[in-house]
């Protein structure tokens, strides 16, 4: 059963969201940053067993979106219709964990049953991994939401992150039947589009 | 009226795509975005054309609805064939037409998204850089740069300043920022930081440079002196260029790190003094032991925790962190406006050897920076400067006839050189020459130069 869903990177500039993308889509990595301006759509499939053996395969539609600012911050219009988001921080930049309440509040009100997970990201850079990743992971579990310790630069962990996700629109899909054998043809337009 | 979109769209640089009611393209024209052409066939559906739309399936229904007036993405980014980002806008606008009830109208956002991002870009980068520099301590400066080396060196630092009287020997070519990690383990104490060279003076001063003397001492003593151990104090005394410590100097070194006492020359009063010890050195001490140059058990004394810090060319891609951060510095320094360089520049700046490490990378920008009059800086721009550098060592200067000539006529000629190469700006010229700018003006004038031309380049 094939699958379509959109899912946002969201987080403060620079904390590596265009990289986690490009790691897991093209499984390159650069050094070289290029700050992105708007937002950039990029396709992937992933597959993953239901609960019923059933092999799901989600058609991501990734939205890379340029990381908020208080003067820039994300159009409201970009974050429409998301089924999921990885909220990106940089372990060594504390104010880029700090922005991610906020972010995930914004990100909720448009989407309210949307399934998110944490990325803090550019674990390679640490010197020590435990007292770095004690903010992220409190943060974590102060709001209930998985989370990830991720480098681009190595690949380490960044398809866990995806795939994390992926689970959490599983569960979130099978709470809604979607993936249940269906009894009734879908009948709505956005169904019809998602099968594709 | 029947309107033909076809005929209306394109000469606007519109591109649009017709939708039925169960969103399928009916018909499209999509030029304007080649990359966004390439995908949308007539009879697709929307989503697929344009991924960018994928669960907006209820927007697109409240536009048909009339429920929203219309609506609108900006700088959504393709990849365009080479390679390279094309920004567009996309606007879904209802047709009040039962068949096809809207119309996805396309417009290329690059030119502007660029200067955008690239305004973006220069802020950030500030940010990252001023963030890097105040990470260890206030506003102190730092080692920039993500190469592992250099994150490894930094976070050794950080380690090694918060342990206050470890003596430290730091390695490193010429150039690499030595006197940089020394200041940097020293942090920002309010406590004394002093830095020596022992190249850079005689032994005699050096010694009573370090030491001190009493009035007497030696024929020139009128007075009493305290040295910059007793000035450290409490602090850091930073030794560069260790491996030129002469011998005799070296003996009295060691015995001050072994009992943290010292006399001043001509004096027998015994002073006590706890600071820390940095040296620095771009020579290999090792060799030097074996050669007799250089006290072994100063060696194992000063070398308690040594640092390495890194050639330029080891960094890879920190030479163009670098290389940006001189732009900025040197931008604000001469209140420029370069933005960039360009692939020319990087591969330029990737492939040389640096023998000068970052001090000659940051000379290397600055003299490419005083001439460069573009907004991107070019391997031609950084490379210019090296070859007439090269150029100018290898040839004198000025060839002086065999009759002679009067010193003004030279002065003259290197006036006018000056500022042509300046564009005749004086300020410009002024820093050619090594000279204030009203010096510089004295001497044109002195020469008639101070044409109207000049000055009104000037303003
Ligand atoms: N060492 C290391 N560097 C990383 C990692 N991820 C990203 N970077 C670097 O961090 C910088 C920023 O990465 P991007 O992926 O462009 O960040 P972004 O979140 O997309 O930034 P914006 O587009 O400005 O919002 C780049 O120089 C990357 O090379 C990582 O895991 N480790
Ligand atoms: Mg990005």
């Amino acid at each position: 059963m094939q699958l379509q869903k959109k899912i946002c990177l969201l987080g403060m500039y620079s904390v590596g969201k265009t990289s986690l993308i490009e790691r897991f889509v093209y499984h390159r990595f650069s050094d070289h940053y290029l700050s992105t301006l708007g937002a950039k759509v990029t396709k992937k499939s992933l597959q993953i067993s239901a609960s019923d053996g059933q092999q799901i395969e989600y058609n991501l539609l990734i939205w890379d979106i340029a990381g908020e600012e208080t003067e820039n911050k994300i159009p409201p219009s970009y974050l429409l219709g998301a089924a999921g988001a990885i909220l990106v921080a940089d372990l060594l930049r504390p104010e880029t964990i700090e922005a991610l309440p906020s972010v995930l509040e914004r990100f909720k009100e448009i989407n309210p049953g949307a399934a998110v997970v944490l990325a803090g990201n550019k674990k390679d850079l640490l010197q020590d991994i435990e007292s770095d990743s004690k903010e992220i992971l409190r943060l974590a579990h102060q709001l209930k939401l998985p989370c990830h310790l991720t480098s681009a630069k190595t690949g380490c962990q960044v398809d866990s992150v995806f795939s994390a996700l992926a689970s959490s629109l599983l569960s979130r899909d099978e709470a809604n039947q979607v993936i249940s054998p269906p009894k009734k043809k879908a009948k709505t337009r956005q169904a019809k589009d998602q099968k594709r | 009226m029947k309107i033909d979109l076809n005929k209306l769209m394109p000469p606007l640089g519109l591109g649009y795509a017709l939708l039925d009611p169960a969103w399928q393209i009916v018909e499209c024209e999509m030029d304007v975005i080649p990359e966004t052409g390439r995908e949308a066939i007539t009879g697709e559906s929307i989503g697929s054309a344009f991924p960018e739309l994928v669960g907006y399936e209820p927007i697109l229904q409240q536009v048909s609805d009339g429920e929203l007036p219309r609506f609108k993405m900006e700088n959504l980014n393709r990849e365009g064939p080479k390679g390279n980002l094309v920004y567009f806008n996309l606007e879904v606008v209802p047709t009040e037409k039962p068949d096809t009830p809207l119309v996805v109208v396309l417009s290329d956002a690059t030119s502007l998204a660029q200067l955008r991002q690239h305004i973006r870009q220069q802020q950030y980068e500030m940010q990252l850089l001023n963030r890097q520099k105040s990470g260890l301590r206030g506003d102190s400066e730092t080692l920039l740069g993500y190469s592992e080396q250099i994150v490894a060196l930094r976070n050794l630092i950080e380690k090694l300043s918060g342990i206050p009287r470890v003596t430290v020997l730091i390695q490193g070519e010429s150039g690499t920022g030595k006197s940089l990690v020394a200041r940097m383990l020293h942090g920002e104490q309010k406590s004394p930081f002093v830095e020596i060279s022992c190249a850079s003076i005689p032994e005699n001063l050096l010694e009573s440079e370090l030491f001190g003397y009493e009035k007497g001492a030696f024929t020139n003593a009128t007075t009493t002196k305290s040295g910059i151990m007793e000035t450290a104090n409490g602090g850091t005394l930073f030794l560069d260029e260790i491996g030129e410590l002469p011998l005799g100097l070296q003996a009295k070194l060691l015995t001050f790190i072994e009992t943290k006492k010292f006399r001043r020359l001509g004096s027998t009063v015994e002073k006590h003094v706890d600071l820390r010890l940095v040296t620095a050195t771009n020579r290999n001490l090792e060799a030097m032991i074996s050669e007799g140059k250089f006290r072994q058990d100063l060696f194992y004394r000063l070398n308690v925790v040594r640092l390495v810090v890194p050639p330029l060319r080891q960094l890879g891609e920190d030479v163009l962190l670098l290389a940006r951060h001189f732009i900025c510095h040197y931008n604000l320094e001469f209140n420029k406006q370069i933005e960039d360089i360009d692939e020319s520049a990087r591969e330029f700046l990737r492939r040389n050897s640096w023998p000068g490490n970052v001090r000659e990378l940051r000379n290397t920008i600055e003299r490419a920076m005083i001439f460069c009059s573009n907004r991107v800086l070019t391997a031609k721009d950084l490379n210019r400067m090296q070859s007439e550098q090269e150029a100018a060592n290898t040839r004198p200067r000025f060839d002086i006839p065999a009759e002679g000539m009067p010193f003004a006529q030279i002065e003259k000629e290197i006036l006018i050189n000056a500022l042509q190469m300046a564009n005749h700006n004086q300020s410009r010229a002024a820093r050619l020459l090594h000279l204030r700018r009203d010096a510089l003006r004295y001497r044109l004038k002195k020469h008639g130069l101070l044409s109207e031309e000049n000055d009104l380049q000037e303003q």
